[in-house]
C-alpha cells in the first residue's frame, strides 16, 4: 500500500472499533492458573531436581551415555535459546545455526589443541569469531527488508563447509580429531546458566523491548527513533555468539567433529525447537530443546522418519499456530500469575506447567506487572479480522 | 535576509518528491514557529501524508530542503529523526499490537536511555533506576490520554478511538518538539473526535509542542487550527486562516471537483 | 583464450539450467514476496517424473519434458494451495518458517521412497560432440541452451502477452490495487506456481540428461544459486532472473576452471554477499523504493 490517502472515514475503523469493544465486553482473563500449592511444588521438584543432578554428576554416578544425552541438552538449550533471539524476538529468519556452531567449535577446538589457551577463553574466542562472521552476515543483509537473510544464513552453512574442507588446519573432510576432553557437566551448567541469564535480562530491558518493536512493526519502530538495523544486527550477532560457545562445548564433548556434523540437518533441529517452544518464549525453547533431545534416544527406530515427521511438524505447527506451539508466553507467566496470554488461539492447549526440568529459567518473579486488570483477548484468531484495509 | 538568533522550529523550502514520473509533491515551503498548530488539508492523493514521510525521514526528497531548528535533516533515517524531536502518529494506526499497552509507550522513551547494553544485562543500579523511571514516565503519559487503566493489556485488543490516544502517547514518548498527526479523527465518532480535540489542546499547552495536522474533518480542524495550508496535486494551492480557507475559490474548486469524480 | 570461450560455452548450458530455476524463485517472490524454498525441490521431482517418463513409460526427450512440467505444475498447485495460501496474512517468519518446512518434506520423503543413492538418468539423446575449430560442443549443450532459450521466449509471450501474464504483472506491481481492479488474486498466484513449477522441473529433465544423474537432494544447492542468481539479476524481475542465472553459471564454471573445484559452491555465497553490499535491488533493478 503507498499509504496515500484512505477515504476520511474509513470502513475499516468502524468495523474494528466494533470487533474490538466487544471483546473489551468480554469476560476477563481466565488463563488456566496454578494455584499458590501447586506452584510451591513445580519451583520445589525443579530446585530439587537440579540439586539431584548436580549432587549426581559430581559424584560420577552417571553412566557416560546418558551424561552425554544431559549435556546435549544444555547444548541444545544454548543454541534453540540464542536462535530464538533473532527468530522470536527479533522477528528475522536465521536459519544457519549450525555454520556459527562449526565456527565456534573448529575455533575453540583448534586453540585448545594447538595454541594451549585455557578452555574457558577457548570458548569465549570461539563465540566471537561466529559473533565476527555473524557481524560480516548480518551488516549487508538486515539492512534491507525482507529474507535476505534467510538465504544468507542458508548460504552461509555451505560455504562453512568449503572452506573447512578447503583449510589445511581443520582436517578436512576427514575431520578434526584428538580434541581435549574438558566439556563437563558443570562447564554446560555454568554456561546454559550464563546464556539464559543474558538473554531474559537482556530482553526484559529497554534493549530488548527495542526488539520486540522491530519484530512488531519496523517502520512504526524508526518512527519513534529504534535504529532498527542496530538492533537486528545486535540480535543476530549475540545469537551467533552463543552458537558459538555452544559449538566450543559440543567439540570438547564430542573430541570429533567434522563439516557434515554442522549441515543443515542440524539446523533445522534447532529451528523445530524453537518453532515448538515457542517464537518468542526463552522458556519454551527451553523445554522443546530438553525434550526434543531426549525423543530421539527413544525414537532410535524411527530415525529415517524422523526428518519428514519434523518437516511435516514444521508446516502443522506454522498452519495452526503461526507463533509457535506454546506461542510467546514464558513458563513463569504460567506459575506466577493470569497474565493475559500473548497469542490468541487454542485456551487449553496452551500448555502445562509442570514440565520437568525448566529449574535454571526460573530467575525469580518479573519485576513487571500485576495485571489482575487483563481481559481475555478473544479465542477466535482475532489477527486475522482486520484484513478490511 | 539577515540571520535570526533563533531559525524557526522548521523550514522547509522547495520540497518535491518524484516517484519515477509521477510528481508526488511538488515546490511544498512550510514555516513553523515554535508552539504554532498548523494543519495540511487537501483532497485524497493530494500528497500530504507524502510531506509527512518526507519530513520524518521515511522517504529521501527528490529536491528541497527541510531545517528543523536550523540543520538540515534531509537524507537523515528516520529514527535519527524522531530523536531530533520530531514525533508522529500514522493515517491506518500501526501499533506494536502483540505488546502491552505500556510496552508501547515505553519503547518509545527508548531513545532517552542511558543504560548501556551491558549495565542492562547485569541490572546495574543505573539500569534499575531508569527502568523505574521510563515506567514511571510512561504511565503519567497513558494517564494523561486515559489508558492508564488499559497499561497491562495488548495493544490490539483496544478499542479504535483509544488505539488512536495510545498512538499519540507513544508519540509524546519520544519527547518531540514537533507533532505530526496523521489524520488522528479518522474513523472516529464525533464524540470521539470532541476527545481528541480536547486531548491535542492539553498536550499542546503542557508540552509547548508544535504541530502538523493531517485531517479531513473539517470542524475539528476549523476548530484548533489557526492556520491551514491546501494541497492539490502536490501543489500547495492556498495557506491562511479558517476563515480565509473557507471562502477561498482555488480550495472550493479542488474540493468540488473531487467530489464530481468521487 | 580458447579455454575461455570454451568455458564460456559450457557455463552458458549450465547458467540457462540456473536461470529457468531461477525465474520461478523470481515470479513468486514477484507476486507473493516469498522466498519459495520449496522450488528446488519441485526441481529435483520433476527430474524424478522425467526419470520414471523415460524409463517405465520409454517415452522420448519432449513428450518426458511435457510430462516432468505437467506434474511439477500441479505439485506447485498443490504446495501453494496447502501450505501458503493459509499464511497469506500470517507474519513473513511463519510463511519462511513453512516454506522450509515443505522443502525439508519434499527432501526426506524423497529420501525415505526413493532412496539417497543417485541413479542414472537415462540417455535421451545420444551424445555426440562437434569440433568447431579447437572448441568442443556438444549436442547435450545445444539442447539444452536450445530447450531453455525456447521456454523463455514462451515465458516472455505469457507474460506480455496473455491475460494472465498481465495479471501477474499486476498483482507483483501491486497486489490491493490489482485486487480492486477486478484481478483474481487466488488464481493469479496459482497461475505463477504451476508456471514456475514447470520451468523447474524443465531444468530437472535437461539437468538429468547433462550430468546422468540425479539424487533427491539435488535440489538443495541448485535452489540456493539459483535464488542468488534471481537476486543477481534483480529480484521480481524476468529478465533479471534470465541474466543473473547465466552469470551465475559461467562465474561458476570459471572458479572450477581456474580455480579449484573445492571452491565451486562458494562462488554462489561470494556473489550474494557482494551484490547485497554494493547494489542490493540487483544488475538490473532500479534503486529501490522502500515503501511504507
Amino acid at each position: 500500500m503507498e499509504g496515500e490517502n484512505l477515504p476520511p472515514a474509513s470502513s475499516s475503523g468502524v468495523s474494528s472499533a466494533s470487533t474490538a469493544s466487544s471483546a473489551v465486553n468480554a469476560s476477563r482473563n481466565i488463563r488456566p492458573r496454578l494455584t499458590p500449592g501447586w506452584r510451591f511444588g513445580v519451583y520445589f521438584i525443579a530446585f530439587a531436581g537440579l540439586l539431584w543432578l548436580n549432587v549426581w554428576a559430581y559424584l560420577g554416578r552417571f553412566d557416560y551415555y546418558v551424561l552425554g544425552i544431559i549435556m546435549m541438552m544444555g547444548i541444545n538449550t544454548i543454541l534453540a535459546t540464542s536462535l530464538n533471539l533473532i527468530n522470536g524476538f527479533a522477528g528475522q529468519f536465521a536459519i544457519g545455526h549450525a555454520g556459527f556452531m562449526a565456527i565456534g567449535a573448529y575455533t575453540a577446538a583448534l586453540l585448545t589443541m594447538h595454541a594451549r589457551v585455557s578452555f574457558a577463553l577457548a570458548l569465549v574466542l570461539g563465540g566471537l569469531a561466529a559473533g565476527a562472521v555473524g557481524l560480516f552476515i548480518g551488516i549487508p543483509t538486515l539492512r534491507l527488508r525482507g529474507d535476505y537473510l534467510a538465504i544468507a544464513t542458508l548460504g552461509l552453512g555451505e560455504i562453512i563447509r568449503v572452506i573447512i574442507v578447503n583449510l589445511p588446519i581443520t582436517g578436512g573432510a576427514f575431520g578434526l580429531s584428538g580434541i581435549l576432553p574438558y566439556t563437563t557437566f558443570f562447564w554446560v551448567e555454568g554456561a546454559v546458566i550464563l546464556t539464559l541469564v543474558v538473554l531474559s535480562n537482556f530482553i526484559r530491558s529497554s534493549h530488548g523491548r527495542a526488539l520486540l518493536a522491530v519484530r512488531e512493526d519496523e517502520f512504526a519502530a524508526e518512527a519513534v527513533g529504534v535504529p532498527t538495523t542496530y538492533y537486528k544486527v545486535l540480535a543476530f550477532v549475540m545469537g551467533s555468539f552463543f552458537a558459538g560457545v555452544a559449538g566450543g562445548l559440543f567439540a570438547h564433548y564430542l573430541l570429533f567433529i567434522d563439516p557434515s556434523q554442522f549441515g543443515i540437518i542440524r539446523s533445522i533441529d534447532i529451528l523445530i525447537m524453537v518453532v515448538l517452544g515457542g517464537l518468542g518464549s526463552l522458556s519454551g525453547s527451553v523445554v522443546a530443546a530438553i525434550v526434543l533431545t531426549a525423543l530421539p534416544e527413544y525414537l532410535r527406530g524411527f530415525a529415517e522418519y524422523r526428518m519428514v515427521a519434523y518437516s511435516a511438524l514444521l508446516i502443522l505447527i506454522m498452519l495452526v499456530r503461526p507463533a509457535g506451539l506454546f506461542g510467546r508466553v514464558e513458563i513463569w507467566e504460567l506459575l506466577n500469575r493470569g497474565r493475559p496470554c500473548s497469542r490468541p488461539g487454542a485456551g487449553p492447549g496452551a500448555g502445562p506447567g509442570p514440565g520437568p526440568g525448566p529449574g535454571s529459567t526460573g530467575p525469580g518473579p518479573e519485576p513487571r506487572t500485576k495485571a489482575e486488570s487483563g481481559m481475555k483477548p478473544g479465542l477466535e484468531p482475532a489477527g486475522r479480522q482486520e484484513v478490511t484495509g | 535576509m539577515a540571520v535570526q538568533p533563533e531559525p524557526p522550529l522548521l523550514e522547509v523550502e522547495s520540497l518535491t518528491m518524484a516517484f519515477g514520473g509521477l510528481v508526488a509533491v511538488s515546490q511544498f515551503n512550510l514555516r513553523l514557529e515554535r508552539g504554532e498548530l498548523v494543519a495540511l488539508i487537501g483532497p485524497n492523493g493530494a500528497g500530504k501524508t507524502t510531506v509527512f514521510n518526507c519530513l520524518t525521514g521515511v522517504y529521501t526528497p527528490t529536491a528541497g530542503s527541510i531545517r528543523l531548528r536550523g540543520r538540515n535533516i534531509v537524507g537523515w533515517p528516520p529514527h535519527r529523526v524522531a530523536r531530533a524531536g520530531v514525533a508522529r502518529t500514522f493515517q491506518n494506526i500501526r501499533l506494536f499490537r502483540d505488546l502491552e499497552v505500556l510496552d508501547n509507550v515505553r519503547i518509545a522513551a527508548h531513545l532517552r536511555q542511558q543504560a548501556t547494553l551491558a549495565e542492562a544485562i547485569l541490572r546495574l543500579p543505573r539500569f534499575r533506576r531508569e527502568e523505574r523511571r521510563l515506567a514511571a514516565e510512561a504511565y503519567e503519559l497513558l494517564e494523561l490520554v486515559g489508558l492508564s487503566h488499559r497499561a497491562h493489556q495488548l495493544a490490539k485488543t483496544l478499542p479504535y478511538g483509544e488505539q488512536r490516544r495510545l498512538e499519540i502517547a507513544r508519540a509524546l514518548a519520544t519527547h518531540p518538539v514537533l507533532l505530526l498527526l496523521d489524520e488522528p479523527a479518522a474513523g472516529m465518532n464525533p464524540q470521539e473526535t470532541d476527545t481528541l480535540t480536547g486531548l491535542i489542546d492539553l498536550i499542546r499547552d503542557r508540552f509547548g509542542l508544535t504541530i502538523l495536522l493531517i485531517e479531513h474533518d473539517m470542524r475539528l480542524v476549523m476548530r484548533i487550527a489557526p492556520r491551514i495550508l491546501v494541497l492539490d496535486y502536490g501543489q500547495t494551492i492556498a495557506e491562511g486562516s479558517p476563515e480565509q480557507i473557507r471562502t477561498d475559490p482555488r480550495v472550493i474548486q479542488a474540493y468540488l471537483g473531487e467530489e464530481a469524480v468521487g | 583464450m580458447v579455454e575461455i570461450i570454451q568455458q564460456l560455452i559450457n557455463g552458458l548450458s549450465l547458467g540457462s539450467i540456473y536461470a529457468l530455476i531461477a525465474l520461478g524463485y523470481t515470479m513468486v517472490y514477484g507476486v507473493l514476496k516469498l522466498i519459495n524454498f520449496a522450488h528446488g525441490d519441485v526441481y529435483m521431482v520433476g527430474a524424478f517424473a522425467g526419470f520414471f517418463a523415460a524409463t517405465s513409460f520409454g517415452w522420448g526427450f519432449f513428450p518426458t519434458l511435457l510430462f516432468a512440467m505437467a506434474v511439477a505444475a500441479v505439485l506447485g498447485l498443490l504446495i501453494e494451495r496447502v501450505a501458503y495460501r493459509p499464511l497469506r496474512n500470517a507474519s513473513r517468519i511463519a510463511a519462511l518458517i513453512t516454506a522450509i518446512g515443505v522443502s525439508l518434506f519434499l527432501e526426506n520423503l524423497g529420501i525415505l521412497i526413493l532412496h539417497p543413492d543417485p541413479r542414472a538418468f537415462p540417455d535421451l539423446i545420444g551424445l555426440r560432440t562437434f569440433e568447431i575449430g579447437p572448441l568442443l560442443i556438444n549436442n547435450r549443450q545445444l539442447v539444452i541452451i536450445g530447450t531453455s532459450v525456447l521456454l523463455m521466449l514462451l515465458l516472455h509471450y505469457i507474460v506480455t502477452r496473455t491475460k494472465m501474464g498481465k495479471a501477474m504483472r499486476a498483482v507483483a506491481e501491486d497486489g490491493e490495487t490489482s485486487r480492486l481492479m477486478g484481478i483474481n488474486i487466488d488464481r493469479t498466484i496459482a497461475f505463477t506456481f504451476a508456471l514456475g513449477s514447470a520451468l523447474a522441473a524443465a531444468a530437472g529433465v535437461l539437468v538429468g540428461i547433462y550430468y546422468t544423474r540425479i539424487d533427491p537432494l539435488m535440489g538443495f544447492m541448485p535452489g540456493l544459486k539459483a535464488f542468488v542468481a534471481a537476486v543477481l539479476g534483480g529480484i521480481g524481475l524476468i529478465p533479471g532472473a534470465m541474466l543473473g542465472g547465466l552469470v551465475m553459471g559461467i562465474a561458476e564454471v570459471f572458479v572450477v576452471a581456474f580455480i579449484s573445484s573445492s571452491w565451486k559452491d562458494g562462488v554462489a555465497f561470494a556473489i550474494l554477499i557482494l551484490i547485497l553490499l554494493l547494489k542490493p535491488s540487483g544488475l538490473l533493478g532500479r534503486a529501490a523504493r522502500e515503501k511504507a
